[in-house]
């Protein structure tokens, strides 16, 4: 029984890592894309959370309980200081 | 003798090394600690910081520094015989590249997943960073006139892989519509991917390229029309044909080194043996003394300064725990280490006529196919091999260079603000990160451009293995199993870089360019030419080593006043 889940142990230890080496990196850059273009949304219509005048905007109002959930890792991201050796990751 | 024991004895050199070295250095120096919250979960915002499975970050680290650095590497090491080279793999190995590239993931994570360029503005100021700055953008010249040169004589040498890397090319792309447009599974997905490959490596096999196609000039095309494919993927989005190309190239790669691997430990059955002998020479004429020379020329496969940028600008912030960083960081340096001895047993089952036959390093196809016809198919599928391992090569190269000249075009938008801001543009900086690499690529001979890219790249894992070394003095921890380490790399990486600058130097002043063997630029008139970027070559290593030896007092100044800041008990490195 010990030898059986041991061996499934470690197929599943094997499927990760050919998971990591061929796909995990497309995986972060796909959620990378899709964050910018999220994040871009945000600042058009919410940019005044963060000090960007944007015209006020009644979608925004209608839009805001759906986007709620983002806003503190928008915020964070936004803030974060950024650098010429990030730009590999 | 066959190549099974230097697997085996790489085996149980890296087992020592992670079982007993690293987990005392463990417990000595960083004592990781299991419960302390790691950038991952700090700052999770499920795309730059998340936790991932020790087993996937593995994949990925190994997968991210595992390029052409091991494979190629060996073969100048050659040049003195393949003792030295497999000692420097096995105690480079040991003593210094798991040591970084775990140092850099720890740093960082201690640092708030920080990578080091603020890193190295926190330990040396603004003037470290800059510095750092500007080394790395000439470290991306010289990489990339590497890589552009090596596809260039690969598709020149194997007429079989130019089709089929258009055929892999063509493939990522289609994958990639299949997998973001036509939104098909992604099991079904690479399924066609693999498909596609396997009828690539035949496209290739049966529509060779002409050799030579335009004599002396052909290797200056080739360089261009690498040059166009990079341009393309450069300029275009990620998800469209980066991404794509990398993840199908992935499976041909990764199962030609598992192929090379199990012919190494099969070799006694299939009665391969070396035939290179273990010792030649002090020194050579093309590749100089073998201090500094052979330590940089292996590159990656022992240590290398790529991996403590990967390590801690993207793997320290999915890190899930503290004591993970060793099974990511130590194991898959310590992996990479056995791809450089299965690589330098590819080259030693040649005999030296043999492996000079091939007039360079694509050499190592030839000794893959000794290695793994044996079991894949016998003399009838020679040519098949040959064919797949040449394209490995070039895949290797070409997909690591894409993402080099994308990196590049992003740095450059970030140096050249304000006066210099059209160098910054998408466009020109594309252009400019691949013009000036094709002049390089299609002037220097392969042995000086590797050399200079791997003394420039090594000594990058010196400097990191400064600014780890600062880390610990400042928290008051051990030091000396990385200030020595880094003193050894800088030390020799700036002889190196001297040395190979004096080489161009020599070259001008004699009136008789360093050129790749057969280069048009060799005889008149273009050889004035050729003088001219010999001079510029001269140029580049001259900076490389002034920006390095600045970065290596700068981070000595650090190392002294952290030293004399210390308190006087010894502590972990937890700050």
């Amino acid at each position: 029984m010990a030898g059986r889940a041991g061996i499934a142990r470690a197929l599943r230890a094997l499927r990760s890592a050919l998971h990591g080496m061929a796909a995990h990196g497309h995986a972060a850059a796909a959620r990378r894309a899709r964050t910018s273009l999220e994040h871009l949304f945000l600042w058009a219509l919410f940019g005044d959370m963060q000090g960007l005048p944007v015209p006020p905007n009644p979608y925004a109002l209608l839009l805001l309980p759906h986007v709620a959930g983002e806003v503190g890792a928008w915020k964070r991201r936004s803030a974060r200081e950024r650098d010429f050796t990030d730009l590999l990751s | 003798m066959s190549p099974f024991w230097f697997v085996l004895l790489a085996l149980l050199g890296y087992g020592a090394a992670y079982f007993g070295y690293a987990r005392w250095y463990d417990r000595a120096v960083w004592r990781p600690d299991a419960g302390r919250t790691t950038p991952a979960h700090m700052y999770m915002d499920g795309v730059e910081y998340f936790p991932v499975s020790r087993y996937v970050l593995w994949g990925y680290q190994y997968k991210s520094v595992a390029a052409l650095g091991p494979i190629l590497g060996p073969y100048i090491a050659l040049q003195y015989g393949w003792l030295p080279a497999l000692i420097w793999i096995i105690v480079g190995n040991f003593f210094i590249g798991w040591i970084q590239d775990y140092g850099s993931i720890m740093v960082s994570v201690r640092s708030q997943g920080r990578s080091f360029g603020p890193i190295s503005h926190e330990t040396m100021g603004a003037g470290g960073r800059n510095t750092l700055l500007g080394f790395v953008l000439f470290y991306l010249l010289i990489f990339s006139a590497a890589f552009i040169h090596l596809v260039a004589v690969f598709w020149n040498e194997f007429p079989a892989t130019f089709w089929a890397t258009m055929g892999v090319l063509a493939a990522g792309a289609i994958t990639g519509q299949l997998l973001y447009r036509a939104r098909v599974s992604i099991v079904v997905t690479t399924g066609v991917a693999l498909v596609l490959v396997a009828l690539s490596v035949v496209l290739g096999v049966h529509a060779p390229t002409p050799a030579d196609v335009f004599g002396p000039w052909t290797l200056p095309f080739w360089a261009a029309v690498c040059c166009a494919v990079l341009y393309v993927a450069s300029i275009l989005p990620l998800p469209s044909f980066i991404q794509p190309v990398n993840y199908v190239s992935f499976f041909p790669a990764f199962l030609a080194v598992l192929a090379i691997l199990i012919g190494a430990l099969l070799s006694p059955a299939l009665g391969v043996t070396l035939r290179e002998p273990a010792w030649k020479a002090w020194t050579t004429p093309a590749a100089g003394p073998i201090w500094p020379m052979m330590f940089v020329a292996i590159a990656c496969g022992a240590i290398s300064g790529w991996h403590s940028l990967v390590g801690s600008s993207s793997t320290s912030r999915q890190l899930d725990v503290e004591t993970d960083a060793r099974p990511v960081g130590a194991g898959a340096m310590l992996s990479e280490g056995l791809l450089a001895l299965a690589s330098l047993a590819a080259f030693m089952v040649l005999s030296p006529r043999e492996a000079g036959g091939t007039g360079n390093v694509g050499a190592w196809v030839d000794g893959a196919v000794r290695l793994t016809k044996g079991y894949l198919g016998g003399p009838a599928a020679a040519a098949a091999l040959k064919a797949y391992f040449a394209l490995t090569l070039v895949i290797f190269a070409l997909t690591v260079q894409a993402l080099v000249t994308r990196f590049w075009r992003l740095v450059s938008a970030e140096v050249f603000q304000g006066r210099a801001a059209w160098l910054g543009r998408r466009h020109v900086a594309t252009l400019v990160g691949l013009g000036v690499p094709w002049l390089f690529a299609v002037t220097g001979g392969w042995t000086n451009l590797w050399l200079y890219f791997g003394g420039a790249n090594q000594l990058l894992a010196g400097l990191a293995l400064m600014l780890i070394t600062i880390h610990l003095v400042r928290a008051g921890s051990r030091t000396a199993p990385t200030l020595w380490p880094a003193a050894f790399m800088i030390v020799t990486t700036l002889a190196s870089l001297l040395i190979q600058a004096w080489f161009f130097a020599r070259a001008i002043l004699r009136g008789r360019p360093l050129v790749g063997a057969g280069s048009p630029l060799g005889a008149p008139p273009w050889h004035l030419a050729a003088i001219a970027v010999n001079g510029a070559f001269v140029a580049v290593g001259l900076a490389l080593f002034a920006l390095g030896l600045r970065m290596a007092v700068l981070a000595c100044r650090a190392y002294v006043a952290g030293r004399r800041a210390a308190g006087a008990a010894p502590a972990a490195a937890d700050d």
